[in-house]
């Protein structure tokens, strides 16, 4: 436990939205990848050092491919759901309208607290670009935008804390009107585990709970006992709260059952490191590693391995079959996936 | 510069009191012509201290003297790397600089691949000289220094010592002394090798994903230590969390003595005595704890993915 007040704790939180905010403006303007629109949420001149470049890279990367597969899969489903917890400044919906990947009928809910969505919202109204991509195809009709919010078809932004569970099921169930029974995806990038486990847990279960045909990805850091994992706590609670969630899940096994535990039947997990060795796609990393010199590969290996993907799915309505085709048409194929879990 | 001079600059050093523009040149000027008498093969006695990789870890390379012993008394062979990565290179590179010129037989340096141009623009050792100097003046006086340091050691003709590895183009101790070392480290070739390569479970000679040196097996380590009738091999250049690894029957040993590397790895760091009968006997220490370190040498925390 730390000395910080909850308001001080609160704050630190928010502000590492600017941090990996920062983290990914500097890894596409390096052009690790591709992302006009981080520029428009970014003013820094700090620079990332390579092996966060790399890592960033290969953690946009992976949550985007994974995200494509699953809008990807689900088309013949009719209308799909994407849920974005703890947003931040993520671009995630921009970049996805901008390929065509979600469309009209669609809906994409980014949630985070109501400091953090303003500050989003005001990006949005100094930015045509934004706002003329929110609003494509959309009934005006239906736009609405409030303080800390907006709303439109396609897109809404809400401000909430998340560890209101009654709160954030009202919103999402009767504000946004979501359907129980499309098919959604809940997106949790590095932000579970900054919330109290038991709040944690209490999200986790209530999507599974209430959606019939849904997907969690959880994409955060691990292994928090070993030297490496206790530097790393060490060194990120000096921001100001402190990781409960981490110690309680403190291991690939635990995150997987914790999933297991609360509802979702097939789920896997691969740490950062399998996911950049098996997953990503060889001609871009041959590119990529280019860019940049990284000659550290141990300290590579120790952050990689020290950050994990999860992704699990529930489909309640399918048949069996479906449901295994579909769930392997997902997963990400990996040699190593074994020898992950059980480390 | 008089030996007293010397001692109240290392002395001050310690204190992270740094020299003026002026008085590295000096400085720079006594190092240059010392190293450059020096061979690439530079002949050394037993006892000594073998030093790994510490790299601008200034704090903690005094907490490697309080383990080790100060010099003179305690006799050293550093392997290279002192800078880049931690927060105190200019410190680091001049204290080890400042002791080789007032006990230079008692003191070795051996070049690593971070003491290079090109690397040092990168992780960092460049923008802490700008910072802390204003111009980029003393990291081109300290550069000129890193191409003349030697390239290797080798302790009562049994202990090769060298920052990174063999390399496929060298079979003997006179081939490492035929290079000609005054230079920018290249990008590939022996003296390339001798710096970036890493031991690795390989049969003969892979690339190395470093994209520099190759992957060298025990079967090149055997020939290698055959032909010139050596013991063993003591290397630095790979980050190891127990700080010291002993691989192919001893054959190969890695010590590095950077602990809490990066200040992100949490790993202990090491050094290797090495007696007058060439056993080794390693002393593991951690970093120095924040209390010891001065305002300036607080250390600010690495980056994470948030
Ligand atoms: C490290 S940032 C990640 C932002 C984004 N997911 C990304 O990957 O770029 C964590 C975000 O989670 C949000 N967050 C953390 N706890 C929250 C809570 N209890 N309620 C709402 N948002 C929360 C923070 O405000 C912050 O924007």
């Amino acid at each position: 436990m730390n000395n910080f007040s909850l308001e001080e704790q609160q704050r630190a939180i928010q502000q590492t939205n600017d941090d990996a905010a920062i983290s990914k403006y500097c890894a596409v303007s390096k052009g690790y990848y591709n992302d006009p629109f981080i520029s428009l949420f970014v003013k820094t001149k700090e620079k990332r050092q390579p092996l966060i470049n790399r890592g960033t890279y290969a953690r946009v990367q992976a949550v985007q491919l994974l995200v494509e597969r699953f809008l990807h899969l689900t088309k013949r489903y009719g209308k799909r759901q994407v849920i974005n917890l703890g947003a931040g400044f993520d671009t995630l919906f921009f970049r996805l309208r901008d390929k065509e990947v979600i469309w009209k009928g669609d809906v994409f809910v980014e949630l985070d607290f109501p400091e953090v969505t303003q500050m989003k919202l005001r990006v949005f109204r100094q930015h045509a670009a934004l706002y003329s991509l929110l609003t494509k195809d959309t009934d005006m009709k239906s736009f609405q935008e409030t303080q800390d919010g907006l709303s439109c078809d396609i897109y809404k932004l809400i401000g909430v804390d998340l560890q209101q569970i009654e709160k954030l099921s009202y919103l999402l169930e009767q504000t946004c009107q979501l359907s129980t029974h499309a098919p959604t995806l809940v997106i949790s990038e590095c932000v579970l585990t900054y919330i109290e486990p038991q709040s944690a847990d209490q999200i986790i279960q209530y999507f599974s709970k209430t959606f019939s045909f849904i997907s969690f990805i959880l994409f955060e850091l691990t292994f928090p006992t070993d030297p490496f994992g206790r530097q790393m706590v060490k060194n990120i609670e000096q921001r100001g709260f402190s990781l409960e969630s981490l110690l309680s899940y403190p291991s690939l096994r635990a995150q997987k059952e914790r999933f297991i535990q609360f509802g979702y039947p097939k789920v896997d997990i691969k740490s950062m490191y399998t996911i950049y060795e098996d997953v990503l796609a060889v001609e871009e990393k041959r590119r990529i590693e280019r860019l940049e010199l990284l000659d550290e590969l141990e300290e590579w290996k120790l952050l990689l391995q020290h950050y994990f993907l999860l992704y699990c799915l529930k489909l309640d309505m399918l048949q069996e079959s479906e449901a295994d085709e579909l769930w392997n048409s997902f997963r990400f194929i990996s040699k190593r996936c074994e020898e992950d879990y059980l480390s | 510069m008089g030996i007293s001079d010397l001692d109240a600059w290392i002395e001050k050093l310690k204190d992270s009191v740094l020299p003026s523009e002026d008085e590295i040149k000096v400085l720079c000027g006594k190092v240059r012509e010392i190293l450059v008498e020096e061979g690439n093969v530079q002949v050394v006695y037993a006892p000594v201290v073998v030093v790994g990789d510490v790299h601008g870890q200034f704090y903690d390379l005094l907490e490697l003297f309080k383990v080790g012993g100060e010099p003179p008394w305690t006799n050293y062979i550093f392997l290279g790397d002192f800078v880049d990565r931690g927060y105190n290179s200019v410190e680091t590179l001049l204290l080890l600089l400042a002791l080789k010129v007032r006990f230079p037989d008692r003191v070795a340096l051996i070049r690593g691949n971070h003491e290079s141009r090109q690397v040092t623009q990168v992780y960092g050792f460049y923008e802490e000289c700008v910072r802390k100097f204003g111009s980029a003046t003393v990291w081109r006086l300290c550069a000129e220094i890193f191409d003349c340091m030697s390239l290797s050691a080798v302790v009562e003709q049994r202990v090769f010592c060298v920052h990174g590895g063999l390399s496929p183009g060298i079979e003997s101790l006179e081939d490492i002394e035929a290079i000609d070392r005054k230079q920018e480290v290249p990008h590939e070739g022996p003296m390339c090798d001798l710096l970036w390569s890493d031991p690795e479970e390989v049969e003969g000679w892979t690339l190395s994903p470093r994209g520099a040196g190759y992957l060298f097996g025990e079967e090149a380590v055997q020939h290698f230590l055959h032909v010139n009738h050596l013991n063993f091999i003591a290397r630095a250049h790979q980050l190891v969390m127990e700080g010291y690894k002993q691989m192919f029957q001893g054959r190969v040993v890695t010590v590095w003595s950077a602990p809490n590397y990066c200040y992100r790895c949490g790993n202990v760091a090491s050094i290797m005595e090495l007696d007058e009968n060439l056993e080794r006997n390693f002393k593991v220490f951690e970093a120095a704890p924040e209390s010891s370190r001065p305002e300036k040498g607080r250390v600010k925390a690495p980056d994470y993915f948030l």
